[in-house]
């Protein structure tokens, strides 16, 4: 008798079916039992099983009876044959290697879990970057995997589950969401690699290879899940790495490694799974019965006549069965209005197991007397500790906005040294750009540094000017750049950049003159409702015929601006490649050159130094022969880390002795982009030093009445706090002062 | 497997057709490749991916798989809303080559549906001057060879978005020969590809169209 559990057959299906179909067909005689822990499993009214056992979910379970019952079904000379990940865990603990238990044991397992899979170091195969996030982890370094990886990253739960991240606030949702419902935070990140989809199955048992299989995905569901898939033998490289791994494992039971192979056929281990993948039934049919060799290897059933091979390839079908009246289906819930985590795929039950094995963790820490500990946090930066320190005491009313002296000049000096340079003949200058720091004393570090002034408008070159930038050291950008018209915008700029074909037929007959004109580029493949679009052909050549027009003495530009610390550096590197490559089509089309490349600004402030500036004038040379200069517009890179926000606790609120919540007076209108990247928060410590606050379920709401006024919802906020208490906010300069507003205080 | 005694069963002008190449009038055609180049670095993310053989998939996308008035030129090409694998082909083997990958023409010889094939026949039926493409159950198709190693090759059929799997021979989409005009035998698989040479894939083609 084999029992064979996860009989949930939706589009995103367990394997206990097509493992059944396997057994029923590939050995001489066998009862099969069904077991499930959800009425809803389809697989329980499918006729293949001789019987079924319905048992209940997960967080009502008996967990002693149910092993105690599983015990007696292998004394009695069953065997079991899981194929849920989180069941199986459970398993390994329990039962370690028991006779009858077709699933690996737990030194075993612990070498596939996620995300490090230990044993992936012997296969031929590349490990996508990971991050195992806990709260010890700063959010600075998570932003910057994020950043490094283009905003192309998955956020993973233990066992199942995985959502695409594009953006912090994407993130910190995602991973309240996934914590929630995995009732764990050990969730991970994962790097995206594009490519299609593979498998190697196999079975072992006792750490000797029985049999393993390739398939290459060619239909899945919109989720992604195998629909239709190729079987072939596998390459003889990886069964030699698979024949190594199983026996290093000892692996008794099913397994799939989930590859991606990419562009360049470089083939990437997505994880290992220690069960059989739903698809395995499809093995079947191309002549591969993978299930009844591990059930015959490992308890000694005669195997049927071999089928012949059907077809290398398969596919599923939808398909009504009856059923079976003793398992009527499940009447589903009153619908209900509150946010539903889970439907589906047994609900939240699985959760429970997951919490059943955390728990597990925590008694067999207790056990070794292992202490627990706090998570660390990174300190401030002794030079910042010392500046917070001195601001301190010139705190008045609250919220205040101080500026970082110290912190700023280290940043304009660090874009002198680490940007602004000659290489290759193109010289590399850094525009300010005024609209995240509209302030006259970063302005003059600006002018005193010899960089240039970026505007948006009118009046931000009247700011320039009175800063003390001659035109010929401002440059002008942005789709309402004349605005207000009674503005007189001077002669003479360093550069004009139109944002649209009009704007530029405009500026020719304007009878202005600048030492340079140009075009910001909408690239084919980036969303942007800014700059001129050249996707049609027809538009490239109606903007290469306007170009034409710029009086000889005017020199020509490309503009190109989509931040970095948005769309993530390797992806900017791309578009700057991009912008290149139309700069290039641009002068084959008018014959002119291009001598002016600016590269726009939205850097991240640890990017900026980081960035292959000679490299890029290098490679703007290479693609425009005639470039000279080279514009990079930082903003939030001088400026968002050289401002703190001053803010006091107003309310603070607990819950079994911890706090739970704070309302400081501090709000979105003072930091109306604290959703956007992490911002750091710090206390002063009980001996009066300013002490950073770490990750924690903790929650700072802001003082106005809106609903999306938090300010931090992942805080460990120390049990000592007082409505008074002194709190500094840092990374609060750039747009959290540009855009600031002033909602909530009557009109003062 | 060559296809020497094969070959000569194959059509006529399947026999004769040259990998196609478009027309160019001058300035405005420089001015279209330029286009065509600067749009696929857009669609790229070479960098970010790392990876050297991304291929042209936003062509697929871009524009609709249908006939084509040839000759064509360049300036016409790229404005075009349908073209045809032909125009596919040389759209995809310039975008490689600006990628500094060694990129040929080719053609395959592709099984299809029956029920498929009539619409087709009835879509260019409204082009009799259309190269004859329709065979009675098989196609001819053009691709490219893209050489990825020393002695190794991979197809690209950029009218589909799809490197072929070197191991499907037969059935609706099946291949059933190729012909690459890549200068040193490159393999395709288990696939030897010589310049030229029509060569049968996996079974002998039915090649009596």
């Amino acid at each position: 008798m084999i029992y064979v559990t996860g009989l949930y057959s939706g589009p995103s299906p367990s394997a206990g079916l097509g493992v059944a179909r396997c057994l029923r067909e590939g050995l001489a005689k066998v009862e099969l039992v069904g077991v499930d822990f959800w009425s809803g499993s389809s697989g329980l009214h499918d006729p293949i099983f001789d019987r079924v056992l319905l048992k209940p979910s997960w967080d009502l379970i008996e967990v002693d009876l149910h092993a105690e019952e599983l015990s007696q079904a292998l004394a009695q000379g069953g065997a079991w044959l899981s194929t849920l990940d989180v069941e199986i865990a459970w398993l390994s603990r329990t039962f370690e290697s028991a006779p009858g238990m077709l699933t690996p044991g737990s030194r075993a397992l612990a070498q596939t879990v996620k995300p490090h899979a230990s044993i992936g170091s012997v296969l031929p195969l590349r490990e996508a970057k990971v991050m195992l996030l806990s709260d010890e982890l700063a959010d600075a370094d998570v932003h910057e995997f994020c950043r490094r990886h283009s905003w192309r990253v998955w956020l993973k739960g233990p066992y199942h589950e995985a959502l695409y991240i594009r953006s912090w606030r994407d993130l910190e949702n995602a991973r309240r969401f996934l914590a929630l419902r995995w009732k764990t935070e050990e969730l991970f990140l994962q790097a995206h690699v594009r490519g299609l989809e593979e498998s190697v199955a196999f079975c072992a048992v006792n750490g000797k290879l029985v049999d393993a299989v390739a398939m290459h995905k060619r239909v899945t569901t919109p989720d992604g899940k195998t629909w239709a898939g190729r079987i072939s033998d596998v390459a003889p490289a990886m069964l030699a790495a698979v024949e190594t791994a199983v026996a290093k494992m000892n692996w008794t039971g099913g397994a799939e490694i989930e590859i991606l192979r990419d562009a360049d056929e470089t083939a990437w281990l997505l994880e290992i799974n220690p069960r059989f993948p739903a698809w395995i039934y499809g093995a079947a049919i191309a002549g591969r019965n993978l299930p009844a060799k591990l059930a015959s290897a490992a308890l000694g059933i005669p195997l049927a006549p071999l089928r012949r091979l059907q077809a290398q390839e398969f596919t599923r079908v939808v398909s009504e069965i009856p059923v079976t009246p003793a398992y009527p289906l499940p009447v589903p819930a009153q619908p209900d209005y509150a946010t539903i985590g889970a439907v589906g795929k047994y609900g939240a039950a699985l959760s429970s197991i997951v919490e059943l094995l955390g728990a597990a963790d925590a008694a067999a820490a207790k056990t070794t007397d292992t202490p627990k500990k706090a998570a660390p946090v990174r300190p401030l930066a002794p030079e910042l500790a010392r500046e917070l320190d001195a601001l301190g005491i010139m705190v008045g009313a609250t919220p205040q906005r101080m500026n970082l002296e110290d912190v700023s000049t280290r940043l304009f000096d660090a874009a002198l040294t680490r940007v602004v340079g000659e290489s290759e003949g193109v010289e590399r200058r850094v525009a300010l750009s005024i609209k995240t720091a509209p302030d006259l004393a970063l302005l003059r570090q600006a002018r005193v540094r010899g960089f240039f002034a970026e505007a948006i408008s009118a009046l931000e070159v009247r700011r320039a000017v009175e800063a003390g930038f001659p035109p010929g050291e401002i440059v002008l950008n942005g789709p309402g750049k004349w605005w207000p018209q009674t503005e007189v915008v001077p002669d003479g700029l360093r550069a004009v950049f139109c944002d649209s074909v009009p704007e530029l037929e405009r500026l020719i007959a304007s009878g202005r003159r600048d030492l340079a004109w140009g075009v910001r580029l909408r690239l084919p493949a980036f969303d942007s409702r800014f700059g001129i679009p050249v996707e049609e052909p027809e538009a490239f050549a109606a903007l290469a015929g306007v170009l034409s027009r710029i009086p000889k003495g005017i020199e020509l530009g490309v503009h190109f601006h989509m931040a970095s610390s948005g769309i993530g550096v390797g992806v900017w590197l791309d578009a700057i490649e991009s912008a290149l490559a139309w700069a290039a089509a641009l002068e084959a089309a008018t014959g002119r050159a291009i001598s002016i490349v600016d590269m726009g600004g939205g850097y991240h402030p640890d990017d900026l130094g980081r960035l292959p500036w000679p490299e890029l004038s290098a490679r703007c040379r290479e693609r425009l022969p005639k470039v000279t200069t080279v514009i990079v517009e930082p903003g939030k890179a001088l400026s968002q880390t050289a401002m703190a926000l001053a803010t006091r606790v107003l309310d603070v609120r607990r819950r079994d002795g911890e706090v739970e919540e704070i309302v400081v007076d501090a709000s979105i209108a003072e930091l109306p982009v604290a959703s956007l990247h992490p911002h750091r928060l710090v206390r002063r410590s009980a001996n009066g030093i300013p002490e950073a606050i770490g990750r924690g379920r903790g929650r700072v709401l802001g003082r106005i009445c809106m609903e999306d006024d938090i300010l931090a919802a992942n805080v460990n906020l120390p049990p000592e706090l007082e409505v008074g208490d002194l709190l500094w906010i840092l990374d609060a300069g750039a747009y959290d002062w540009s855009m600031s507003y002033g909602f909530g205080r009557g009109g003062y | 497997m060559d296809l020497d005694a094969a070959a000569t069963e194959l059509s006529p002008a399947w026999q004769a057709a040259a990998t196609s190449t478009l027309v160019s009038h001058g300035a405005c055609c420089v001015q279209a490749r330029a286009w065509l180049l600067a749009s696929a670095r857009s669609f790229d993310f070479a960098r970010s991916d790392r990876a050297t053989f991304s291929a042209p998939r936003w062509l697929t996308r871009r524009y609709v798989w249908g006939p084509t008035r040839w000759p064509i030129s360049w300036c016409e090409a790229v404005k075009a809303k349908t073209i045809d694998c032909g125009v596919f082909a040389v759209f995809a083997r310039e975008i490689f080559r600006a990628k500094g990958i060694e990129a040929y023409g080719g053609q395959v010889i592709r099984s299809y549906d029956a029920a498929s094939l009539a619409h087709w026949r009835a879509k260019w039926a409204r082009h009799p001057e259309a190269f004859p493409w329709i065979g009675e159950d098989q196609v001819f198709h053009e691709i490219v060879v893209v050489r990825s190693g020393r002695d190794t090759a991979r197809i690209y059929d950029p009218t589909d978005g799809i490197w072929l799997d070197s191991g499907t021979f037969s059935g609706h989409y099946g291949h059933v020969a190729i012909r690459g005009d890549n200068p040193i035998p490159l393999d395709w698989g288990a696939t030897r590809l010589r310049r030229g040479q029509w060569t049968a894939l996996g079974r002998a083609p039915r090649l009596d169209a």
